[in-house]
């Protein structure tokens, strides 16, 4: 009997390293299938007119907008409009839809199409519906052209060119099925690919669609997958063993050692994506403007950017990233320069600090957490006490819209990147004024600031410059005033599989890849 | 008998009650809006409030609660805060692979814990004995969440023997579509004859199921010695070795036979528990399974979510408890006549 | 005899002699093991400030210039990513989970001991009652209720023993109501209630010291338990916070970066993991002494 089990475990033994060599092995005849795998859910909201989350990732290759941005050559490229015009006013905007396409579902595209599916969307208001604000009316002119009436000249080719809130579906969908249809886990989209399968939250299967109008003549994948895997190491691990072809939130100790894998291209793209720090202005002692320059003086920006970074990041100028219109190089930035942090701190009646702060950040996230200790040890120097707490988005985000400002916290540790390509959006949210608190968590409340980023915005569809001009008015206030800590604008850095081709990063829709543009290639 | 089973019944299902009323409040008070979460990280004020109002939630706690078990009553187990869709529905995506990993690890610390038990016990205070105490302390001793890693990094890291996490490779789950028949790829895989999937399955689940053993084991280890010890002083097995007989047989035989009840319960209890007590384990290997789904529930407050893995949990460790009663009851006569 | 002599007389008798119970223990090498364990971690606990070689890194200093430095003679655990030595913070980990556990062990202690003796002593309703809310706590799998609790009263180190005594005091309250139902009918206590003993009285001196014994036995086995417990709950962010060095926070975070810098999560796993061997050892030996059928065998 004793014999027996011992022989048992280890025939079982023997079993399991065998099996574990052969199964580790790669399997050799694949079909031409590509992997995308992220830190986060891959599914929020099915729902195309909800949509405002890391699904966008997959339903920019299901569905499609008007037009596509193009920063770096900063043109719209059209999608299913084949053209545009704009009014002098640039309050009327008129759209060519493409003829010949298809809806998943079979039905055709038309003008009443789009219009449906953008109304839908407005209607139900949810997720970045709110990009439409500026929409009156929209005509149909005839089945393949469609015009959009503005209350303000707003730039309506980068609002339909948005990755959230902005793609069109067939409104015969929902018509049949129900509300609830896309929901339940369906799509009626006109992208290059449809769905196949999914499971749960973690992983959605897409297949080509074969009647996709921009054709199959040329390489692409069959099928790509979308699947959610929260260990930082696993997903390195997947992209090194050929698992993945796209791996994006990697630490950067992972990058810097997947770099030397010859199997394992890193690329690294400015984004629009940056980081900051807003500071409670309502609550003493941040509500003096001395004590938030003398804490902007005390941030480690310089250790910051090099040592948690490896240069993946470049020091923030203001709210507004690098790359993106209205962004005003021109602006001061704070550096590290504790002598002149503690002239500050005197001056505003602190003279050895002596007060304790709250940080909060978002709980899981290295890069925030690794920067919070690192400006707490740096605060310390000033006998400034930074308590910092890491928690879920949600407690994070109710704690700073608490009912009395003394339990809010003093700094709220952020990313902000745009809904859709305008310096508006981070102008806007973080710092306009709010009579109930939403994403201006630093409390701002400066009717002159207010002011200018509405004007700016009014007036972006019909002249662009004027918008950035003010923009960059409003921007020097906010620099001056420290309203926020500007940690840093981000680089999206990936690993990508070396024989996935045809790939290049769009910072107007972060993190997507336009899958119908890549193909395997050679190594 | 009868009366003891219906009496059993109704307690349990008073508990069941109790349960739900509890973590219903513990999941509502959490500082965190379901609202917020509903609509997403870049919600406008007005969304959430209208989303409020559609879960239901502007409504006092109690009036929530008592819509929740109506719905539940009626089958309807609400529907998830994180991923927007009916709890039950996800519920039967993630409990195959919990259940995969659960028994296979149960396996295991049976197959080693019992017989590692009995030969501790028949060398009371040997060498071997005092080994295989240190190994079963030792065993529940450890941070689970610490061995995974560990287990990684030794068996991945290093001797690239096992893959890293996950159920199956997924260069390996597009090659071979497989008809899903129980939601296990290994059971599925193995019923159908496809090996290749079999294989890759098994290696994926060796370091989990070994991890998830480790707690049970000790267990089965400690409590088949002490009920064998208990055994071995007793009258009759005394008898037999007047009689003459083996030791060897005496131990395996009889002795086993009879001290086997506690480590059953044990077995069973355990089994019950780790449904949901494993999302350490699930969450270090990425593995898709209840646990998992349940911590991420916890920590989102989805409390739809969290409210649906308790009940299935308490549920089947209330059947558990009572089966192993009714059953240790049936075989020793002593428990029916008290 | 009054009623205090037999209640001390009950008292003796519950534990084999201490001289002979030493002497048990003795004969018990894993116990001895655990014991020089745990006399070693409540040193290093108290003279942490000493013992560590670099006492700053466990709370706030950051040396980020030599983040993530491989174990070497002046880091013998290596350094963490804010170029922190692992070392020091591991020794004053110790610190902070032996707290926790004596204080979580306490709230459990204080919630479980009063609500098991009302219940063992009046029986009837009340007994019911409490048995019934210990059920319905103990049908939950022990971590995922102190996970939902913590979560509950949102991420700190206070919080997490809150968390885990709220899912813990059960266990106190269903041992302390055997005894105390077996205590009711002893002489010593129908005597104090027959010459009128107020009852608040006599379950507080009467029969309260009378359960001491099992009591302290058992929350010294619990002890391990514990220390697992709450390092689980901060590896799950809803325990200590950065940058304070709890050992399952630190293997949390260790995470990142355990496949390229192995000492990471090794060493302060390797402590979680000897302290709570230690307790369980010692545990392990108390409970032999207390089972006259293993001790006898």
């Amino acid at each position: 009997m004793k014999r027996g089990v011992v022989r048992v475990v280890i025939a079982t033994l023997i079993l399991a390293l065998v099996v574990g060599v052969t199964g580790c092995a790669e399997s050799g005849n694949t079909p031409p299938v590509a992997v995308y795998v992220s830190a986060n859910q891959v599914v929020v909201f099915w729902d195309p007119s909800d949509s405002f989350s890391n699904e966008i990732i997959m339903m920019n290759n299901v569905y499609e907008t008007l037009l596509r941005y193009d920063p770096e050559a900063n043109k719209l490229t059209p999608v299913l409009a084949t053209g545009y015009k704009t009014s002098d006013d640039g309050l009327t905007w008129t759209f060519d839809i493409r003829k010949g396409v298809k809806f998943h579902t079979g039905n055709e595209l038309t003008a009443d199409a789009v219009k449906a599916s953008i109304e839908r969307t407005i209607k139900r208001g949810n997720g970045a519906s709110f990009i439409w604000a500026p929409v009156k009316d929209i005509k149909v002119l005839d089945p393949y052209k469609i015009e959009f009436d503005l209350s303000y000249a707003a730039p309506l080719d980068l609002i339909v060119a948005s990755g959230y809130g902005a793609h069109i579906f067939d409104p015969k969908a929902v018509q049949q099925n129900g509300e609830d249809w896309f929901s339940q886990g369906h799509e009626a989209g006109t992208g290059p690919y449809q769905l196949d399968s999914f499971k749960g939250k973690e992983e959605v299967v897409l297949k080509k669609f074969d009647q996709y109008w921009g054709g199959w003549k040329g390489k692409h994948f069959d099928k790509v997958v979308f699947q959610e895997v929260s260990e930082a190491a696993t997903r390195a691990q997947m992209v090194q063993a050929g698992q993945a072809d796209f791996v994006d939130n990697l630490p950067i100790e992972q990058i810097e050692r997947l770099k030397s894998d010859p199997k394992v291209t890193i690329t690294q793209v400015p984004s629009y994506q940056n980081l900051l720090g807003l500071f409670n202005t309502k609550k003493p002692p941040l509500d003096n403007k001395l004590v938030r320059q003398a804490l902007s003086y005390a941030v480690p920006y310089d250790q910051i950017i090099q040592d948690i970074m490896k240069g993946y990041a470049t020091q923030a100028k203001g709210p507004v990233p690098k790359g993106l219109w209205g962004h005003d190089d021109s602006l001061p930035q704070y550096k590290l320069d504790l002598d002149k942090a503690k002239d500050l701190l005197k001056q505003a009646g602190y003279p050895n600090g002596g007060f304790k702060l709250l940080l909060t950040y978002a709980s899981g996230d290295e890069i925030e957490r690794q920067i919070a200790e690192l400006t707490k040890a740096s605060f310390a120097k000033l006998n400034v006490n930074l308590e910092i707490r890491g928690m879920p988005w949600e407690p994070q985000w109710d704690l700073g819209k608490a009912t009395k400002p003394k339990d809010r916290q003093d700094i709220f540790v952020m990313y902000w990147w745009p809904d859709y390509t305008t310096p508006y959006s981070f102008l806007y949210n973080m710092f306009h004024s709010e009579d109930k608190v939403n994403f201006n968590l630093a409390y701002y409340n400066n009717a002159d600031y207010d002011k200018l980023i509405d004007d700016g915005q009014k007036i972006s569809g019909a002249n662009r410059q004027k918008a950035v001009d003010l923009f960059g008015q409003a921007q020097k206030m906010l620099v001056d005033d420290a309203a926020s800590l500007y940690f840093f604008d981000q680089m999206y850095v990936r690993a990508i599989r070396s024989d996935f081709q045809g790939y290049k990063d769009n910072p107007s829709y972060p993190h997507v890849v336009f899958f119908y543009d890549t193909h395997r290639g050679s190594k | 008998m009868r009366t003891y089973i219906i009496r059993r019944l109704l307690l349990g299902v008073l508990v069941l009650l109790g349960l739900t009323l509890l973590t219903f409040f513990i999941a509502r008070v959490v500082p965190s809006d379901p609202a917020a979460r509903w609509v997403g990280p870049r919600a406008t004020l007005d969304q959430i409030a209208r989303a409020r109002v559609q879960l239901g939630l502007d409504k006092p706690i109690y009036v929530q609660y008592l819509r929740y078990m109506a719905d539940l009553v009626h089958g309807n187990w609400g529907t998830s805060i994180v991923t927007h869709q009916p709890v039950l529905r996800d519920i039967k995506i993630y409990l195959p692979a919990s259940l995969e990993l659960i028994i296979s690890g149960m396996i295991l610390a049976v197959v080693i814990g019992i017989p590692l038990g009995v030969v501790s016990a028949a060398h009371k205070d040997r060498a071997i004995d005092h080994l295989s105490r240190a190994f079963s302390i030792g065993a529940v001793s450890l941070p689970t969440f610490w061995v995974a890693m560990i287990l990684q990094l030794v068996f991945f890291g290093y001797l690239r023997l096992f893959p890293l996490s996950g159920e199956l490779d997924p260069a390996i789950k597009l090659a071979y579509p497989m008809h899903q028949i129980t939601g296990s790829y290994l059971f599925d895989s193995l019923i159908t004859g496809n090996w290749v999937v079999f294989t890759n399955a098994f290696s994926h689940l060796i370091l989990p199921a070994v991890t998830l053993a480790a707690y049970p084991l000790g267990l089965i280890t400690r409590m088949t010695r002490s009920s064998m010890l208990e055994v071995l002083n007793e009258d009759y097995v005394r008898v037999a070795r007047a009689y003459g007989m083996t030791e060897r047989r005496i131990t395996y035989l009889y002795a086993l036979k009879n001290a086997i009840g506690p480590t059953v319960t044990v077995i069973a209890l355990t089994t019950a528990y780790s449904l949901a007590g494993t999302f350490l384990i699930e969450a270090v290997f990425n593995w898709p399974g209840l646990g998992h789904y349940a911590a991420d529930a916890v920590l989102a407050a989805d409390y739809p979510a969290i409210m649906g893995v308790t009940i299935l949990v308490a549920i089947f460790y209330i059947a558990m408890n009572l089966a192993v009663d009714i059953v240790q009851a049936i075989l020793d006569p002593r428990i029916k006549a008290a | 005899m009054s009623a205090i002599d037999l209640a001390h007389e009950k008292r003796r008798s519950a534990l084999p002699g201490l001289a002979y119970g030493f002497y048990l223990l003795r004969k018990n090498v894993l116990t001895m093991i655990g014991l020089l364990i745990v006399l070693v971690l409540i040193l290093v606990a108290i003279l942490a400030p000493l013992v560590a070689p670099y006492p700053k890194d466990a709370s706030a200093d950051v040396h980020i210039e030599q983040r993530l430095q491989a174990p070497s003679r002046s880091h013998l655990f290596g350094t963490d990513e804010m170029g922190r030595d692992m070392l020091s913070r591991v020794v004053f980990g110790a610190r902070i989970s032996l707290t926790v556990g004596l204080i979580a062990i306490g709230l459990a202690l204080l919630v479980g001991v009063p609500l098991g003796l009302f219940a063992g002593y009046f029986g009837g309703f009340i007994d019911e009652l409490i048995m019934r809310v210990t059920d319905i706590f103990l049908s939950f799998p022990p971590l995922l209720l102190a996970t939902s609790i913590a979560a509950m009263l949102g991420p700190s180190l206070t919080n997490a023993m809150i968390a885990i005594a709220l899912s813990w005091w059960p266990w106190y309250t269903r041992l302390i109501r055997g005894q105390a139902v077996s205590l009711r009918e002893r002489g010593f206590v129908e005597a104090a209630r027959a010459i009128g003993v107020p009852k608040p009285r006599i379950i507080f001196r009467h029969i309260l010291p009378n359960a001491v014994a099992p009591i302290v036995v058992q929350a010294s086995m619990d002890f391990g338990s514990i220390i697992l417990e709450s390092a689980s709950l901060s590896f799950l962010g809803l325990g200590a916070q950065p940058p304070q060095p709890e050992w399952g926070l630190v293997v949390s975070i260790g995470r990142n970066f355990f496949m390229t810098s192995w000492w990471y999560v090794t060493f302060p796993g390797l402590a979680i993991f000897l302290a709570v061997l230690a307790f369980n050892f010692v545990g392990d030996g108390l409970r032999e002494l207390l089972d006259p059928k293993t001790r006898e065998g």
